[in-house]
């Protein structure tokens, strides 16, 4: 009984709660299906006579979307994949593995995080017209999953941290060699620590802007917040077809956290070891 | 489950075949190159969307006439533009054209990116334009319009406003009756007019009609004048006395209120009427005289133009050329003038009577003459920045018109004389060069010398190096080159004026941005900043983790929920933020009204609450994230352990004292260092939150400071200075952070 | 021949070196159990023997063969760890099968293997369950099994029992034991445990921060340890070791220290003594001291009478903890004893079963 009452308590407190996250949200949508293509809205009716599905006809018929789509989906795809592969296996390394530099390694990929992006830029910019690689995916990745992969790295150790390093040996001396005591077993327990740096790899990549607009310059190329942005102008917004694809980008993210969140559950117990 | 795992595996077992890297490389080299021999040229723009269609109509049509020209058009918004093109021609590279307004000659011009005109076309061809749409600076030729105007007039509602104003009284009169409470409710739902009123460029002709103009013939200041000080106190007045135009009132709100008739008048340029086409039945005018001078008040007018690349050459060049004279040619004129009323630049397109007969450009060519031309000196910026702050100062009631307008002028000289300086290089620049070479020769012998060493350690854990190899590499390549090159740019005197020929100078920058008062304020600023969110995202994260970690009825829903502020693009979820803290209009205004019963609060005119609007939008952004990352570290707990706790009688908070927070820990460190550095450096929010800074500059945090230097000011040894100590700061911070928590015995 | 042989090995983390020349030789089929204080490098042998740590110094043979480079999964020696280390995604089954799979078995011999293991650990029934579904003395016969269904050559237990209840503890002590008699398979035991050690050894191997103190049988160990350590080690509860010094008064040997005088049996001390005195300690176990209330002999000159401090009833006998003067004693003595706290008693010393060692070197001294 008690336990029931808490239950109602928490789930009355995070609804009020998710409704204050979720009113800007409404704003948003709300925009989307309006007609006067105006970005202040006063009242917080999501459908009114005058609403329609107008933005995202257009969003879908008359412009790129599709094809920004199709573009971000290859772009994330290759990082979040790069992210998940190397983040996974030198997370392994640096946790259990003690060797030269390996604080110096740990330190530095933070440091790599603390300079202001926007002064990278330029640099950036030269660096990538050197290598030719204005206009090609490959510098747009290897940029993305570099920024992403400290973090994921990061994590990625955090959580092998706390994997018993009994495991693996044992698969090792069941016969394994050390990779494949890695892939074998470390890899399904840390599988919520996987959903992770996949969710956030996916997400360097899927709604970055700045360094997009600097590598991708052919409009065959865009990615979805390239194509976006093009809605908006300095003066004068598309402010339905704007949030319409607001609404549609954030959509792919919500259903791979759907899909990912299934898998953010125990991975390890104390069923492995004991207390 | 295991099919996610099985495709892992299978992943991993195929990396190492040679075979698969051979055919991922080949999906890039896919990806990346499109060979073709045909000719490409690339036009940067900048033109709203109405116009872009247009725009590739035209180009279609020359594609079509040149087989084996291809055009590519791309859009970047007017300052992304600017800051594109600079890195992009200092890269050796960039679009052949580029198109936008002609205030960017001036600085385009003094870095050498832009190519003069005056060899490349005959005169002749100069001469078929309107003078002001062929713009010079330094006694040469660099840009040529397409159309002219950009300018502001007074765009009226005929349903509400049956003949427009001619002078301010009447103005003041016709907005009191036209402002009004429609439903009684407290709250004013339309207003007499709406502008943009914040913005220098929608302020400045008053200053015009007040009597002076605020830049003199040699692209100097002139803001303390009385005119200035006039035109402060009349915005103010309309505002505050007559109540004539909303409290605050932003583009996109006045906007806004425009057409959904919520404002029967609005000042807004000539790019507008294609928004307002079909949803207002408006009418234009010019802006209302000045009664007390008896003046009118003197927009500035503008053209938008093409300019080439520097680094155009050869046959290419001969394209480019060519392509330019289509694209400001009458017959394309003449297209635009049918599609969007665009007013021709061209003197045979103004001749001809489509463009004769057609009533709004009739007008419009009518309030332009009032205009005064658009200046091209860099200076500009500089003075806008000035103007801004202390213009938004008096709006927001913390500074009388007389003073602000002293100051302004005095700003204004001190940034252009920041922006010019040219730090000559002394000694100590030779010994910079020489100790730069000294390091480089240093860490080659030490690399050198340790080669053994790191070859034994490197045969001694091969796997491990092997494993961490490729991230490291990858990060480090990509994070290291521009890392020295900003390092080096911080030593050097590279700024507007030696775009082109900088030299190392020294520690010149450090020094100035250590002795400056302000550069304290905005540190202090923005550690308050950092150390508000950081705390709400963690706490409210974890707590939410703790919370949908339960087993609860519809929890996946409701987990879901939760991250969809991760899951919106920033941008746009900043923007709209930005909505709602409106003064009159934003609902949170409205809800605090209406449940607690508080008066509206200044959220964006104000720097205490501007600020905490920043704020309150980036914890709303970034607490999804840290829930994730905890709900990841919750499943390493094993149940039994909160289960044996409770036999032990322990509490709740016990619990989550004495399990949760320690078992947590070490995934959220990092997440929690790493939240610190990019909330530290997130320049998004603020920006867009606060219109870059506004109100006066007063909502900066470093980074937007450092953007503000290297992008307004073109200060770029400056800005990389800062960054380098924005990057030390957070560096300590790092290491002492690691000490307190004992990350470093873990590591 | 399915022994292992270590030849000095050292092994050291950093400037800390933690096992200082260790030679051991268990012989094929051997229950060789060692024991040593936490921290003294017990794990870390095992570990090594398992092929999971490197050495710097020294060899490891397996069956005859070097093996100081192989990988653990080429040594055919199969470990259960101190936490057993299941496979926490997989079901028993699988746990089990992992090692065989690995060998790409086929399935029917994989399915044999398991279920003979399974069934011999009488876990035949927890087959499809997850590890977080077992209870713990469950999940330690899976970790055994899975290592049985190896059939290696040398299984290495790692301190298996250390977290189960008492009773559980020696249900699994007899069926390691069992299990070891049915198999007669070579096992290196870890415990710190000395009573496991006492019970469950064919051979003792002592350990002490680093080094082998003592190898040998139980009983060796108990009759004949060769330093202080090792006496005070083994042995439940703890020898009492008392400083002092022989003096010959005489044709009579006397063990004199501050609070006590023993009286020797003569034989052999004279001879052995080179001085007419000397310094020495003095082990007795408490088993050797017997209450005078009780007992049949009598030796008054060798009685001492102390005070009691407390008295330990463990069901058939009871220890009580006395001081005499400075002089701690504890002696096992009959539990039907009515003796208190603060009262004195007598007990007589067994000059038969004395043990002493050089008060310099620790070591022991045979008479
Ligand atoms: N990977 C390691 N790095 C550094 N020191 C270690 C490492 N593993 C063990 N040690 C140290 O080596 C010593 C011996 O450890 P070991 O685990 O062998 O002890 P043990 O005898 O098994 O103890 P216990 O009975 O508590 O399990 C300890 O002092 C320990 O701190
Ligand atoms: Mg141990």
């Amino acid at each position: 009984m008690r336990k029931k009452i808490e239950t109602l308590g928490i789930l009355c407190l995070l609804i009020l709660f998710i409704m204050a996250i979720l009113y800007p949200a409404l704003n948003i949508i709300s925009v989307s299906l309006r007609s006067d293509d105006a970005f202040q809205t006063r009242s917080l009716t999501l459908w009114t006579d005058e609403s329609s599905f107008k933005s995202y006809f257009t969003l879908f018929l008359e412009t790129k979307f599709l094809t920004w789509m199709k573009n971000s989906f290859i772009v994330s795809f290759v990082v979040t994949l790069t992210g998940v592969v190397l983040a996974s296996t030198s997370g392994y390394a640096l946790s259990r593995f003690n060797f030269i530099g390996k604080k110096a390694v740990l330190f530095s990929i933070l440091m790599t995080q603390m300079f202001p992006a926007t002064m990278l830029l330029l640099p950036f910019f030269i660096l990538l017209a050197k290598f030719e690689l204005i206009n090609s995916y490959i510098g747009l990745i290897i940029i993305y999953s570099s920024t992403a992969l400290p973090f994921c790295v990061w994590q990625m150790k955090g959580y092998y941290d706390t994997v018993p390093p009994e495991l693996e040996e044992s698969a090792r001396m069941d016969g394994c060699t050390r990779f494949s005591a890695f892939t074998k077993i470390i890899l399904p327990v840390s599988v919520p620590a996987l959903v992770i740096t996949a969710l956030f790899s996916f997400m360097a990549s899927w709604s970055e802007y700045v360094v997009a607009s600097i590598v991708l310059q052919d409009p065959e190329l865009y990615t979805l917040p390239l194509g976006l942005k093009s809605f908006q102008a300095s003066l004068a917004t598309q402010w339905g077809l704007y949030a319409a694809g607001a609404v549609v980008v954030s959509i792919p993210v919500t259903i791979l956290f759907i899909f990912l969140s299934r898998f953010l559950v125990s991975g390890l117990t104390i069923g492995s070891v004991k207390g | 489950m295991k099919n996610i795992i099985k495709i892992l595996q299978y992943i991993f077992r195929s990396l190492i075949v040679t075979k698969n890297i051979v055919f991922l490389i080949s999906i890039f080299i896919f990806f990346g190159c499109q060979s073709s021999n045909e000719i490409t040229i690339n036009i940067w723009h900048q033109m709203l969307y109405e116009n872009r269609k247009a725009l590739r109509e035209v180009c279609d049509k020359y594609e079509e006439s040149h087989t084996g020209i291809n055009i590519n058009l791309i859009y970047r918004e007017t300052e992304e533009l600017r800051s594109n093109f600079q890195s992009a021609a200092l890269g050796g590279s960039g679009p052949e054209l580029i198109y936008g307004p002609s205030d960017q000659v001036g600085p385009f011009a003094i870095m050498g990116i832009i190519k003069p005109l005056d060899d490349l076309f005959s005169l002749s061809y100069f001469d078929q334009f309107l003078s002001n749409a062929v713009v010079k600076f330094d006694k040469k030729r660099w840009m040529v319009g397409d159309g002219v105007g950009n300018h502001l007039m007074l765009i009226y509602n005929k349903n509400m406003v049956s003949s427009p104003p001619k002078d301010t009284d009447e103005l003041i009169q016709l907005g009191k009756s036209l402002t009004k409470d429609l439903d009684d409710d407290g709250v004013i739902d339309q207003f007499g007019l709406v502008w943009n009123f914040t913005e220098p460029f929608f302020y400045v002709p008053w200053i015009g009609g007040f009597g002076d103009w605020f830049i003199d013939e040699s692209g100097k200041p002139h803001l303390d004048t009385e005119s200035n000080e006039n035109a402060f106190a009349f915005i103010k007045s309309l505002r505050d006395k007559h109540k004539i135009i909303p409290k605050e009132c932003d583009y996109e709100t006045a906007n806004a209120l425009f057409k959904t008739e919520r404002a029967a008048m609005i000042i807004n340029g000539d790019w507008s009427w294609g928004d307002y086409m079909g949803k207002v039945d408006f009418g234009i005018a010019k802006l209302p005289r000045i009664s007390v001078t008896g003046e009118l008040p003197t927009p500035i007018v503008s053209t938008k133009g093409y300019s080439i690349n520097a680094h155009t050459k050869g046959e290419k060049l001969h394209h480019t050329v060519d392509l330019m004279k289509y694209l400001t040619s009458p017959e394309v004129q003449l297209h635009y003038v049918r599609r969007l009323n665009t007013q021709p630049s061209s003197l045979a397109a103004l001749d001809h009577p489509e463009v004769q007969s057609n009533v709004l450009l009739k007008q419009n060519a009518d309030i332009i003459k009032n205009g005064k031309p658009m200046p091209v000196v860099p200076e500009l910026r500089a003075i806008w920045d000035a103007l801004r702050g202390e213009y938004q100062s008096v709006l927001a009631g913390t500074k009388e018109p007389h003073s602000a307008a002293i100051e302004s002028q005095r700003k204004a000289e001190e940034q252009i004389k920041t922006m010019n300086l040219v730090v000559q290089p002394g000694s100590q620049g030779k010994f910079i060069k020489g100790l730069l070479g000294l390091i480089i020769v240093g860490i080659i012998l030490v690399l050198w010398k340790t080669k053994e060493k790191f070859l034994f350690a490197f045969r001694e854990n091969k796997f491990a190096y092997l494993m961490i190899l490729p991230a490291f590499a990858g990060i480090m390549i990509v994070v290291l080159f521009p890392f020295v090159y900003n390092l080096i740019i911080s030593l050097s005197n590279f700024s507007l004026r030696t775009f082109k020929n900088w030299d190392l100078i020294g520690f010149y920058h450090f020094g100035t941005v250590l002795s400056d008062i302000r550069f304290y304020s905005v540190l202090g600023k923005t550690i308050i900043w950092t150390l508000i969110n950081v705390s709400f995202h963690v706490s409210l994260g974890v707590f939410l983790a703790v919370l949908i970690n339960r087993t609860l009825p519809a929890k996946k829903t409701l987990r879901t929920l939760l991250i969809i502020p991760w899951a919106l693009p920033q941008y746009i979820a900043a923007l709209t933020w930005r909505g709602m803290f409106n003064q009159e209009y934003g609902s949170i205004n409205l809800i605090l009204n209406k449940f607690f019963n508080m008066s509206p609060v200044q959220w964006l005119s104000q720097p205490i609450e501007a600020f905490s609007a920043c704020i309150i939008t980036n914890i709303w952004l970034g607490f999804p994230f840290m829930m994730v990352v905890a709900l990841g570290g919750l499943q390493s707990i094993p149940k039994e352990m909160y289960e044996a706790s409770q036999v032990d009688g322990a509490s709740r908070w016990q619990q989550f004292c004495k399990i949760t927070i320690p078992m947590i820990k070490p995934v959220m460190l990092p997440a929690i260092i790493l939240g610190t550095v990019w909330t530290f450096n997130n320049i998004n929010v603020v920006w867009l939150v606060s219109n870059g800074g506004e109100p006066s500059d007063l909502t900066h945090i470093l980074v937007s400071y450092v953007y503000k230097a290297a992008f307004n000011l073109y200060r770029y040894g400056y800005a990389a200075a800062l960054s380098m100590i924005i990057f030390i700061i957070l560096s300590a911070f790092m290491v002492s952070f690691m000490r307190k928590t004992k990350l470093e015995a873990i590591v | 021949m399915s022994g292992v042989t270590l030849k000095s090995i050292y092994k050291s983390f950093g400037a800390q070196t933690i096992l200082k020349n260790i030679s051991l030789e268990v012989n094929s089929g051997e229950f060789m159990v060692v024991v040593g204080p936490s921290g003294c490098g017990k794990s870390t042998l095992l570990r090594i023997i398992a092929g999971l740590e490197s050495i710097e110094n020294g060899d490891v043979y397996i069956d005859g063969h070097k093996k100081n480079k192989d990988d653990p999964s080429k040594r055919e020696v199969a470990m259960v760890f101190q936490n057993y280390a299941l496979y926490p995604t997989m079901t028993v089954y699988e746990n089990l099968a992992f090692s065989q799979r690995i060998r790409k078995r086929s399935k029917s011999e994989i399915q044999e293997r398991v279920m003979e293991s399974a069934k011999k650990l009488r876990i035949d029934d927890l087959l499809d369950r997850k590890p977080k579904e077992l209870s713990g003395g469950q999940r330690q016969r899976v970790a055994l099994g899975r290592a049985l269904v190896r059939k290696p050559k040398v299984f290495l237990f790692d301190e298996p029992l250390s977290n189960l209840d008492a009773k559980l503890r020696q249900e699994m002590r007899f069926e390691i034991k069992k299990l070891h008699s049915q198999l007669n398979t070579t096992m290196i035991y870890v415990t710190h445990d000395q009573t496991e050690a006492m019970t469950m050894a064919d051979r003792i191997c002592l350990m002490n921060d680093g080094v082998i103190e003592q190898v040998g049988t139980p009983q060796e160990m108990y009759n004949n340890p060769v330093n202080t350590y090792v006496s005070r080690f083994i042995g439940m509860p703890p020898i009492n070791l008392i400083e002092g010094e022989i003096n010959i008064e005489g044709d009579q040997a006397i063990f004199v220290s501050d609070e006590l005088k023993i009286f020797l049996k003569n034989e052999r001390i004279r001879e052995k003594l080179s001085r007419n005195s000397q310094k020495i300690i003095l082990g007795v176990r408490p088993q050797d001291l017997h209450d005078n209330y009780f007992s049949e002999i009598k030796d008054i000159k060798n009685t001492i009478t102390a005070t009691v401090d407390f008295v330990e009833n463990l069901g058939s006998t009871a220890i009580v903890h006395t001081h005499k003067g400075n002089t701690q004693i504890s002696g096992s003595i009959k539990s039907e004893t009515s003796i208190k706290p603060g009262d004195s008693i007598d007990l007589i010393i067994d000059v038969n079963s004395l043990h002493f060692f050089n008060q310099a070197t620790n070591e022991r001294v045979n008479f």
